[in-house]
C-alpha cells in the first residue's frame, strides 16, 4: 500500500521507494531506507505527510509520498531486529580500551527493548486518528 | 569656536558613514548589520547560527 | 578566543605526539553547530574561496593551541559521504588526501541518529577521527542525556561533548586532536556487518590490494564497490562482477542504521517521553484541518502584540526624546552654536535618529516572538501546515520560509530562498517576499495608524499584514496560471518533484531563555546600529535638503530643495491622496531604509515651529494642517506596503536574479503596483465616506 493509504500510529516497513535521485539520497541519509520500520504520524488534507523513521520526524509532500510503498510490519519484521544486531555481541564490537565491554555481557539485547517499547505504544498509545 | 567643532565632527562621523556604506556595498555587503542571514548565505559576516 | 584563554592543561605526550602544525577538517550535518565551533577557534581569521574547480565554498582559518599553529578547514554541511553531490565528492576528496591530518566531526547531540550516520562513514574511511558532541546544552536542557563514555567505548573514537554557543569543551577537543595523530582507525571493526556482507567486503579487500598494494584503506574502497559508488567503481576499474552481483547499497545503510539503532538505544537517555510529547502537540498544531487556521491565530497574535503591547513602553521613550530634545536645544542655545548647528542636531538628528529609536520596544516584542517560535521547532511545521495553501497558488510550503522571514528583515528571506531549487519557483517567490512587510515598515504602520486610527490602530496596522499575504498569494496565484498557460504551448510537462516539500522536524522543546536572548539582542544591536548609521546619514542629508534653497538657509521648509523635489511627485500622487511634496518628499526618502520615511515625517511634521516641542503631538496637528487626516494615512500604508524594498533589498535582489534587467522590472513593477494599489483604496473609499 502507499503511504497515503496507511493508518497514522501503526507500524509498517518500507518496501521500496522509487524516488528518483537526489531526493531519494536525502530521504536515506534520514533513515528512510527500504526494508526500514516506519510510522505514520500525520496527514494533512493536501496530502502531505508526517512519519517517523529511525528516530527522525519527516514531512513530505503528496506527490512524494506516493512513490512510498509500504507493507505492514509483522512479528518476524521486529523480531529481526531484535536478534538481528544481537547476534553480533562475539564480533568484537565496542572496542573499549581493554575494558571488556563486550556487548555479549550485557544481558538483554538492548535494541529488542527499543522495539519492544516501541511496539507497545504503539498498541496502547496511539489512537487511529484517519 | 564650539559651532565649528561640532559641524566638523558631524561632518567627518558623515563622511565615515558614506565610506563605511560604499565599502560595504563592493564587498556584497549589503545590510551592513546583517541580523540572521540564515547559512549558505555568503553575508560577508558571519553570524551564530541561531537554529538550535 | 581560545588562545587567549589561561590553560590549564599541559600538553601531554601519551600515545600521540603533537605536531608542529596539524591540519584539521571540520565536517557535519548542516545545523549541526559546526561553523559556530569553527568559528569559536578561529575567530576573524577566516579565508573564503572555493574548492578548485566547483562552486563549493571553501572555509580555512587558522590557531593557536600551545604555541603550535593549527590550520582548519570547514568542510560543507552534508549527511552522508557518497559521490552523488559535489559536496560529498569534495569532501571526500579531501578527507582521503594527505592535506589533512585529523577530522573533527561536529555532530548535533540533540539529533544522535542522524549525526551518527555520517560519523559511521567517517570511521570506515580510517583518517584520524574525533567525534565533537556538539549542543550539549540542548541536550541538557531536554532533560536527556547522552553516555559519553560509553559512545567512545562503542566508536573507539574519542568524544568530546562541547558547546560552540556557550563555548564549553573546546581545549578539550583540541586536546584530543592534538593526540589523534597517530590514531590507527583503519585496522579497527567498528561497523561490522552481517556474514553475507563480511565474505563479500573480504574478497574485494583482496582484489583491491592485488590491484593497488599501496591502496590507503582497502575494507573502505571494498564497501564502496559494494555500494557500486560511481566515483570508486572509476577510481579502480578491476572487474567485481562476480562478487558486486547487484548494489548492497540498502542492505549496508540499513545494517548501518541498525548500529546506530544500538548505540543510541545504549547511550541517549529520556528520548521516548520527548517523542510522545512532540506526538500530543502535533496532532493539536499540524491538526488537518485546524493546523491552518492556529497558526494564523498565532501570527496575528505575534502582530498584534507588536504593535498593541510596544506603544506602552513607546510613550515613554517618546517623553524622554522630547525631552532631550528641548535639553539640547536649551544647552546649545546657552552655548551659543548659532541657530543652524542648533538646527540640525535637534531637528535633524535627533528628530531624525530619535524618532526610530522610540520605536525600538515594538520591534523587539517581534523578534521576541519569533525567536520564540523558532526555537521551540514550531517554525518547521509552518512550512508543512502552509503547503496546500501555497500548492494551490503554485509554490510549495518550504517557499513560505522566505516569506515568513521576510517579516523580518527582506534581505535574509531572499538570501533564504536559495534552498528553493525550482528556479521559477525561487523567482516568484523572490518577486512576493517584499510583500512580506518587514520590520523597517513597522514604524511607519505604528505612527501612521497611531495618529489617525485611535483605538483602531492595532488593526489597520495588522491588516496591512493581511492585504500583503493575500495579495502575494494571489499574485503567485496569477503568475503561476500564465506560466501554465504559456507550458501548454510549449508542451512542457514540468516535472513537480523538485518543487516537493520535504523537511525535518524536529522535537518540540521548551525555548531556551539563553538563545533567545541572544537572537533578540542581536536584532537589536542591529536595528540601534542602523540608527546610528544609515538613518544617521539620511536625516542629515535630509536636513540639509530641508533647511536650504536657492536663497541659503530657510527657516521656512517649503521654500527649501527638498520641497522642490518633493513637489514634482505631487501630481502624480495626487489621485493616491497624497500629494503632499513633504508625504513625496518622505517616499522617496525611505528607497535608503524604510525607517527612514519616519524619519522624515519626524523632521518634516516634528516641528511647528523652532519653539515648540519635538512630538508626535505636534506632527498630529501639522499634518492636520496641510489636510493629512485618516484615510490619507490609511493610502499612504498601502502605498508604503507595496512599493519598491529599500536600496539594500533591491541589491540582494538583484544578486540572486543575477539581472539587471529582471531587478529594473521588479523596481518598476512595485513602484506601480503600489501607486495603482493607493489610488484604488482612495478614491474607491473615499466614495463611501
Amino acid at each position: 500500500m502507499t503511504l497515503k493509504e496507511a493508518k497514522n500510529g501503526k507500524l509498517y516497513v518500507v518496501e521500496e521507494s522509487t524516488i528518483g535521485q537526489p531526493v531519494k539520497r536525502r530521504l536515506e541519509a534520514m533513515g528512510l531506507i527500504e526494508g526500514t520500520l516506519i510510522r505514520k504520524i500525520n496527514q494533512a488534507l493536501d496530502g502531505s505527510i508526517i512519519f517517523m523513521v529511525r528516530g527522525n520526524r519527516l514531512a513530505i509532500g503528496k506527490e512524494l509520498a506516493d512513490y512510498i510503498l509500504l507493507r505492514e510490519a509483522l512479528d518476524s519484521d521486529l523480531e529481526r531486529g531484535r536478534r538481528g544486531s544481537c547476534r553480533d555481541h562475539g564480533r568484537g564490537r565496542g572496542h573499549g580500551r581493554g575494558h571488556g565491554h563486550g556487548r555479549g555481557f550485557r544481558g538483554t539485547c538492548a535494541r529488542g527493548q527499543a522495539l519492544g517499547k516501541m511496539l507497545d505504544s504503539d498498541l496502547s498509545g496511539m489512537e487511529d486518528k484517519n | 569656536m564650539l559651532k565649528y567643532l561640532i559641524g566638523v565632527v558631524i561632518a567627518a562621523y558623515v563622511i565615515y558613514l558614506v565610506y563605511r556604506q560604499v565599502k560595504n556595498f563592493k564587498n556584497k555587503n549589503y545590510c551592513a548589520t546583517c541580523s540572521g542571514c540564515p547559512s549558505a548565505s555568503s553575508c560577508g559576516q558571519f553570524k551564530d547560527d541561531t537554529q538550535s | 578566543m581560545i588562545a587567549d584563554k589561561k590553560d590549564n592543561i599541559a600538553p601531554k605526550r601519551e600515545n600521540g605526539q603533537l605536531k608542529e602544525e596539524l591540519q584539521i577538517g571540520f565536517i557535519g550535518n548542516p545545523n549541526s553547530g559546526k561553523t559556530t565551533l569553527f568559528n569559536a577557534y578561529t575567530g576573524a581569521r577566516l579565508k573564503v574561496a572555493n574548492w578548485p574547480g566547483v562552486t563549493v565554498e571553501k572555509k580555512q582559518g587558522a590557531f593557536k593551541y600551545h604555541k603550535h599553529i593549527y590550520k582548519l578547514v570547514d568542510l560543507p554541511g552534508i549527511y552522508s559521504l557518497t559521490s552523488y553531490s559535489i559536496e560529498e565528492k569534495v569532501s571526500r576528496q579531501y578527507i582521503l588526501s594527505d592535506d589533512v591530518d585529523v577530522i573533527v566531526d561536529v555532530a548535533d547531540a540533540s539529533n544522535l541518529e542522524k549525526n551518527l550516520y555520517l560519523a559511521l562513514q567517517l570511521i570506515e574511511i580510517g583518517k584520524p577521527l574525533v567525534l565533537a558532541l556538539n549542543m550539549m546544552d540542548v541536550v541538557e536542557e531536554r532533560g536527556m542525556e547522552i553516555d559519553t563514555h560509553r559512545l567512545h567505548e562503542m566508536l573507539a573514537i574519542p568524544v568530546i561533548p562541547v558547546s560552540a554557543r556557550k563555548k564549553t569543551g573546546l581545549d578539550i577537543l583540541m586536546h584530543a586532536v592534538s593526540h589523534s595523530t597517530d590514531m590507527d582507525l583503519k585496522h579497527k571493526r567498528i561497523m561490522v556487518y552481517s556474514d553475507p556482507i563480511e565474505d563479500k567486503i573480504e574478497k574485494l579487500v583482496q582484489r583491491l590490494v592485488a590491484y593497488d598494494p599501496a591502496i590507503y584503506n582497502p575494507r573502505f574502497f571494498a564497501i564502496k564497490l559494494l555500494e557500486q559508488d560511481k566515483e570508486i567503481m572509476e577510481t579502480y576499474p578491476i572487474d567485481v562482477s562476480d562478487i558486486v552481483d547487484r548494489s548492497y547499497e540498502t542492505d549496508i545503510i540499513n545494517e548501518k542504521y541498525d548500529f546506530i539503532e544500538e548505540i543510541v538505544e545504549e547511550t541517549l537517555i529520556n528520548k521516548q517521553e520527548k517523542e510522545i510529547f512532540t506526538d500530543k502537540v502535533d496532532s493539536v498544531l499540524t491538526h488537518r484541518i485546524w493546523g491552518l487556521p492556529i497558526f494564523f491565530a498565532i501570527m496575528g497574535l505575534v502582530f498584534f502584540l507588536t504593535f498593541a503591547l510596544g506603544n506602552g513602553i513607546t510613550g515613554i521613550l517618546e517623553q524622554w526624546l522630547e525631552g532631550l530634545g528641548s535639553w539640547t536645544e536649551t544647552v546649545l542655545k546657552d552655548l551659543r552654536v548659532g541657530p543652524v548647528i542648533t538646527s540640525l542636531l535637534v531637528d535633524g538628528i535627533i528628530a531624525g535618529v530619535g524618532t526610530i529609536v522610540t520605536f525600538l520596544p515594538n520591534i523587539t516584542i517581534l523578534f521576541l516572538a519569533l525567536a520564540f517560535l523558532e526555537d521551540s521547532g514550531y517554525m518547521a511545521r509552518i512550512s508543512y501546515v502552509m503547503n496546500g495553501l501555497m500548492s494551490k497558488v503554485g509554490l510549495s510550503g518550504k517557499a513560505f520560509i522566505p516569506m515568513l522571514l521576510g517579516f523580518g528583515c527582506t534581505v535574509p528571506a531572499i538570501m533564504a530562498t536559495r534552498t528553493l531549487e525550482n528556479q521559477r519557483d525561487r523567482i516568484k517567490t523572490i518577486l512576493i517576499t517584499p510583500f512580506m512587510s518587514c520590520s523597517a515598515k513597522i514604524p511607519i504602520y505604528i505612527l501612521l495608524s497611531g495618529l489617525f486610527f485611535g483605538k483602531f490602530a492595532p488593526l489597520a496596522a495588522l491588516s496591512m499584514y493581511v492585504i500583503g499575504l493575500v495579495t502575494g498569494l494571489l499574485t503567485a496565484y496569477l503568475v503561476n496560471k500564465i506560466e501554465k498557460g504559456m507550458d501548454k504551448k510549449k508542451d512542457k510537462g514540468r516535472g513537480q518533484e523538485l518543487n516537493q516539500l520535504l523537511i525535518e522536524l524536529p522535537e518540540y522543546k521548551t525555548p531556551n531563555a539563553h538563545s533567545i536572548f541572544i537572537y533578540v539582542w542581536e536584532n537589536v544591536k542591529a536595528y540601534l546600529t542602523k540608527a546610528g548609521t544609515t538613518i544617521f546619514l539620511a536625516s542629515v542629508v535630509l536636513w540639509f535638503i530641508l533647511r536650504f534653497g536657492t536663497g541659503g538657509f530657510v527657516e521656512d521648509m517649503s521654500q527649501s530643495f527638498g520641497a522642490s523635489i518633493g513637489r514634482i511627485l505631487v501630481p502624480v500622487l495626487g489621485p493616491a491622496g497624497l500629494g503632499f511634496w513633504q508625504i513625496g518628499l518622505s517616499l522617496i526618502a525611505g528607497l535608503a531604509a524604510k525607517e527612514v520615511v519616519v524619519s522624515s515625517m519626524g523632521i518634516l511634521f516634528g516641528i511647528a515651529n523652532v519653539e515648540s516641542a519635538l512630538g508626535l503631538s505636534a506632527m498630529q496637528q501639522s499634518l492636520a494642517a496641510i489636510g493629512f487626516g485618516a484615510l490619507n494615512a490609511y493610502s499612504m500604508m498601502i502605498f508604503v506596503l507595496f512599493y519598491t524594498p529599500c536600496v539594500a533589498a533591491l541589491a540582494v535582489i538583484g544578486q540572486e536574479l543575477k539581472s539587471i534587467k529582471w531587478t529594473a522590472l521588479v523596481f518598476a513593477f512595485q513602484l506601480v503596483f503600489a501607486w495603482l494599489a493607493s489610488i484604488l483604496v482612495y478614491q474607491i473609499v473615499g466614495l463611501f465616506i
